[in-house]
């Protein structure tokens, strides 16, 4: 039973990440198991207020991105503008009583660009705190 | 003497669509003060200036080859650059992204690409994309002859029978695509580009429209498997005709009209019903020899004595006998098409494995001719994966006497390689489509101007490579292998 | 004439949405809201028709989106673009191509051959069965329009092996055995993939498809229990090496399989005696020298090899080497020793598309085995994670046995016509006929160094474009 409640992760990330190939992806997978999900994106800025509001509806606990660092993205302004939906949608689930914290993003940095793992193991850190979502699709 | 008749103008012919793709992209910030020193500097018109300074033509900018870059002259540091990734997504190993958008840009200037665009291989590892031409020093080559002197042309009927001499004037010609595979307003345009150049188009083997009447002295027409349209009068209507026994994109296969594109219009030409899919058989039914090959021959000779025979067949190993029973059969004009070659639609498995690519056949074929005896008696025309000006130098110096053009007229148009060719109401950019919606996306004089643009690149950079070679006429090229080098066999 | 064999095919719908090569991305910032929007314009109404799938995040955009780019170069503040999809790019490996993966998904969904508009966009050649083009009948030719129907090509295949020679009795009656021979009508075998979370439903859908097909599966004997003993005529029990087998079970069995090892020759002698109606295939590992353990197989007097490559189309033992040309050598061998018709050689081994099936038997194979594509036919993303114990993302094994039974007919009726394709290219009838035809292919390794092995010589000051 406390297996089936263990807190899910719904991770996107920017295929741009360092050292998030398939391999990676899957050893991550084989580290947290049912806890993570994980998306690679062309681009961070792809992600939009439904994908985030689809997930923790019947995917995940918590969705985060991972962005490209500033200046880097492939788009120009694909990362800014995943910051600003996220704050958007942020603000929407604060609305509705569910804790902005369930959404989030990380960018990362030109100067210490850090793996995928890293950065993963960074955000699982960061929820640990928070408790199975009320909202999340219990027959999904 | 100048044995160039009056060429065509070119007119810049800019795309039809609001953003034409490039390869890289700039972005500006808010920055950006409107000081106008990107203006300035940027020899390729990237930027312009109404009212604000904005960036526009993004497929102009040459990226990190430029020099002179704005995003380094600008004071502020607003501008950036980048690849664009969209362009990443387009093309594939044989017409590259590169390929794609240095046709577009000779389509819309008449020039080749000034930097920044591989415009001479694509990426397919092999044939054409691994050989190079080897070019003189500089200074042992005819630079300073000026360009009228440089014969391009090519004379069709070498057999010194009955038949007309036919010289067309640049040393290649449209091949077949046919009314229902291509819009009207694509045949039209390719027709009268050929006509403007002093060469032919063909028809394809869907029948001959009425509005190509007027330029008849230009078409080919086409007597394929399927008979579709092939009438007494459109025979006599024409100065050459094409026997088609096979396609290279499927050879052995014949061919395939589904369904969706026979539209009454298509199915008038056709004398077929609206609606249903067309297949034209494989083989003619009625020749299963060389004998038999011959009485076709001379059937349409009996039509039209005034008509030169083009025979065009694909590359199978024994096409170097095909090549020979053609010649003996009366053709003027043998036609190998390469495996590699273009197609309105064909199974994948017959695109990629049956028959060999043309690279190989012409040389062969090329050989065996004058092993014949024959060779300076027909006209060798090569096809099936010819792309840019210096994939037809490179298949004359292995043996052909010119080429012809497909889907490079079809990219000349915008066509994008998105293999859609095919399915429900055909290519949604208009170029390969019978409905009427989409075919208004081309305007005739759009096209026509595109093709001619196209050509008078090609031409222009054939006689470049003529002159750097030191050779007078594209005759002189024929066979020349010594001014080939196959990377992978190199100094080995 | 036998009837003549046709393979029913009906659509079979993916159960996840497939991975598609590009994604479209397209901002909504900046937006002026025209009210002639490129995305109300698009011919293929994506944007209407819009949809999210979460169990993976798919975009259904990106699954309808053709390519037209229309939408890209139309929207006047440059807001939508394309992008490679980093999941299409991640499918697979350097064999198992993403197109490749692809493009049997779309079979096996359709039962349709892939067909499409424009040229070949391919390289030029490639390793393996990528180096070989087959060969087409120009002028002179027997048979025409395989697929379109109006003459009969035969695909079928004969397992077994002929006598060398008859031999008689004194008074002159047959004293030879009666050759045991068993036809299929397709030139395909099946196999259990080595990986792949593949469950009872599962082995159950791939029975019905070997059954339906008229051909066999190949599977561990152990396997072979409970519903599946209905199946055991389109079954091969695969003996375990070491594993004692004195032929009990075979029962209603046609062909069994053994692996080569010492005593291979002593199991089969075995079967044989217990069960003289059983074929036998010896399978055997290409590695060096395999061209004399063929031999030798065959003389011991199985009737059937099957020859094992790695599940990249090469030799075990060499990866320079690829299947093609070991069942060359092979081919010809047996051709030299006079003992060609007294075997069936089966290849097997990273056979991905038709065109190998083809090609392994121009280059002198009787037929193939298959094993991964029969696997990839139910979704299957070769990503592996059923090798690691992490979950299947496309839950394979709560797949119904008929939809399996499905996709695997509807993969090989893509097959089937494919094989008739190229087979009525080259004026060819009967598959048995096409079997070493080497001379009726194109080589790549022969005809690229003839053509340009001479063109090296570039001289002082020579500049290369």
């Amino acid at each position: 039973m406390s297996e089936e409640k263990k807190l899910t992760l719904g991770l996107f990330y920017c295929q741009h990440t360092p050292e998030s190939s398939e391999l990676d992806r899957q050893s991550l997978e084989e580290k947290y198991g049912k806890s993570i999900r994980l998306f690679p994106v062309p681009c961070s800025g792809r992600i939009e207020p439904i994908h985030f509001l689809r997930a923790l509806e019947e995917l995940t606990d918590v969705a985060y991105v991972i962005t490209c660092p500033e200046g880097e993205c492939q788009y120009f302004e694909g990362n800014l503008w995943a910051k600003k939906r996220v704050q958007r949608t942020k603000e929407i689930i604060e609305s509705i009583g569910l804790g902005g914290d369930r959404i989030g993003i990380v960018m990362n940095s030109k100067e210490n660009p850090r793996s995928l793992a890293v950065l993963a193991d960074e955000i699982m850190e960061n929820i640990i705190h928070l408790k199975p979502s009320p909202v999340l699709n219990p027959y999904r | 003497m100048n044995l160039n008749k009056e060429l065509p103008e070119v007119v810049i012919t800019p795309s039809r669509f609001k953003n034409p793709i490039g390869k890289y992209r700039l972005h500006r910030t808010n920055e950006c003060i409107e000081c106008g020193k990107c203006l300035e500097v940027c020899p390729y018109d990237v930027h312009f200036k109404i009212g604000r300074v904005r960036t526009k033509n993004h497929y102009r900018c040459v990226g990190p080859e430029c020099p002179n870059p704005c995003y380094e002259a600008c004071p502020v540091e607003a501008l950036s650059l980048k690849r664009n990734p969209t362009f990443d997504t387009m093309g594939d190993f044989r017409w590259t992204p590169d390929l794609l958008v240095s046709t577009w840009y000779m389509a819309e200037t008449g020039a080749v690409p000034p930097k920044g665009l591989e415009y001479r291989i694509g990426d397919s590892g092999g044939g054409f994309d691994r050989l190079r031409l080897i070019l003189p020093p500089p200074h042992r080559t005819k630079l300073a002859m000026p360009d009228e002197e440089v014969h391009v042309g090519l004379e069709l009927n070498r057999r010194n029978d009955s038949f007309p001499k036919i010289m067309i004037d640049v040393p290649f010609y449209g091949a077949g695509m046919s009314y229902g595979s291509v819009s009207i307003i694509t045949m039209l345009s390719r027709v009268r580009a050929a006509a403007a150049l002093g060469t032919f188009s063909c028809t394809g083997e869907g029948g001959y429209p009425d509005e190509l009447k007027p330029y008849d002295d230009h078409v080919i027409t086409q007597v394929a498997t399927g008979l579709f349209g092939v009438s007494e009068e459109t025979i006599q209507r024409v100065r050459i005709v094409e026997f088609k026994y096979a396609q290279g994109a499927k050879p052995g296969l014949g061919g395939h009209l589904l369904g969706d594109k026979v539209t009454p219009a298509v199915a008038r030409m056709r004398e077929a019903v609206v609606g249903y899919p067309l297949f034209s058989p494989f083989p003619f039914h009625s020749v299963y020899s060389v004998e038999d090959h011959k009485k076709h021959v001379d059937w349409i000779k009996a039509i039209n004595p005034n008509a030169l025979i083009s025979v065009k067949v694909s590359t199978p190993t024994d096409v170097d006998m095909v090549a020979i029973g053609s010649y003996y059969a009366g053709a003027h004009i043998i036609h190998l098409d390469g495996s590699y070659g273009g197609t309105g639609a064909a199974p994948d498995i017959a695109k990629k494995n049956i028959a060999m690519p043309i690279e190989y056949a012409v040389p062969i074929v090329h050989k065996s001719l004058q092993k014949e005896g024959v060779r300076d008696k027909i006209t060798l025309i090569a096809s099936g994966g010819i792309r840019t000006p210096h994939d037809a130098a490179k298949i004359i110096a292995l043996g052909a006497d010119g080429v012809c053009t497909g889907t490079a007229e079809l990219v000349a148009l915008e066509c994008i390689r998105c293999h859609n060719c095919e399915s429900g109401r055909g290519c949604a950019r208009g170029i390969a489509t019978t409905d009427p919606a989409l075919m208004r996306l081309i305007d005739l004089n759009w096209g026509t101007q595109r093709i001619i643009n196209l050509f008078m690149a090609w031409r222009k950079e054939l006689i470049r490579i003529l002159k750097r070679l030191g050779m007078k006429s594209i005759g002189e090229l024929v066979g020349r292998t010594d001014c080939l080098v196959h990377l992978d066999y190199m100094n080995k | 004439m036998p009837a003549k064999y046709m393979i029913h095919t009906q659509t079979a719908p993916n159960r996840f949405k497939p991975f598609t090569k590009s994604g479209i991305i397209a901002w909504t910032e900046g937006c002026l809201g025209c009210r002639a929007c490129v995305k109300k314009q698009c011919v293929y109404r994506v944007y209407i028709n819009r949809g999210l799938d979460t169990k993976q995040m798919i975009d259904s955009i990106d699954n309808q989106c053709m390519n037209c780019l229309r939408c890209v170069q139309g929207c006047p503040m440059e807001l939508i673009h394309k992008s490679i999809n980093p999941e299409y790019a991640a499918l697979g490996d350097s064999h198992w191509t993403p197109d490749i993966i692809a493009q049997l998904w779309d079979q096996a969904e359709t039962g349709k051959i892939p067909v499409s508009g424009s040229g070949y966009s391919g390289p030029f050649s490639g390793p393996g069965f990528d180096s070989m083009w087959t060969d087409m009948s120009e002028i002179v030719r027997p048979t025409r329009d395989g697929i379109h129907g109006r003459e009969y090509i035969s695909t079928g295949i004969d397992l077994g092996g002929t006598p060398r020679h008859l031999t008689f009795t004194d008074s002159g009656d047959l004293e030879s055995d009666q050759a045991l021979l068993v036809n299929i009508p397709l030139p395909i075998i099946l196999r259990i993939p080595f990986f792949g979370s593949c469950g009872k439903d599962i082995i159950k859908g791939w029975a019905m498809a070997a059954r339906g097909l008229g051909t066999f599966l190949a599977l561990p004997n152990e396997m072979i229990k409970g519903e599946l003993v209905d199946f055991k005529e389109n079954l091969i029990p695969i003996i375990s090496p070491g594993q004692h087998c004195s032929g009990d079970g075979l029962e209603g069995v046609r062909l069994v399989e053994v692996p080569w090892e010492k005593n291979c020759k002593d199991i089969s002698q075995k079967i044989k005696q217990a069960h003289p109606s059983v074929l036998i295939s010896c399978r055997t590992p290409l590695v060096r020298g395999v061209e004399e353990r063929v031999l030798s197989i065959v003389d011991s007097g199985v009737s059937i090899v099957c020859l094992e490559g790695s599940s990249w189309g090469q030799s075990m033992d060499d990866n320079s080497i690829f299947l093609k040309d070991i069942i060359r050598s092979i081919h010809l061998a047996l051709v030299e020793n006079g003992m060609r018709d007294e075997v069936t050689i089966l290849a097997s081994g990273g056979l991905a598309m038709a065109e190998h099936v083809a090609k392994s038997i121009i280059c002198g194979a009787d037929g193939v085995v298959i094993d991964f594509p029969i696997l990839i036919a139910l979704e299957c993303r070769m990503c592996g994670r059923c090798t690691k114990g992490l979950p299947c993302p496309v839950e394979i094994d709560q797949a119904e046995p008929s939809w399996v039974a499905s996709r695997v007919i509807n993969l090989l009726g893509a097959w089937h016509n494919q094989l008739l394709e190229v087979m009525g290219a080259m004026g060819i009838r009967d598959v048995r006929r096409l079997r070493g035809e080497a001379g009726r292919a194109i080589f790549f390794e022969d005809l690229d160094r003839n053509t340009f092995g001479s063109l090296g010589k570039i001289g002082e000051g020579y500049e290369l474009e």
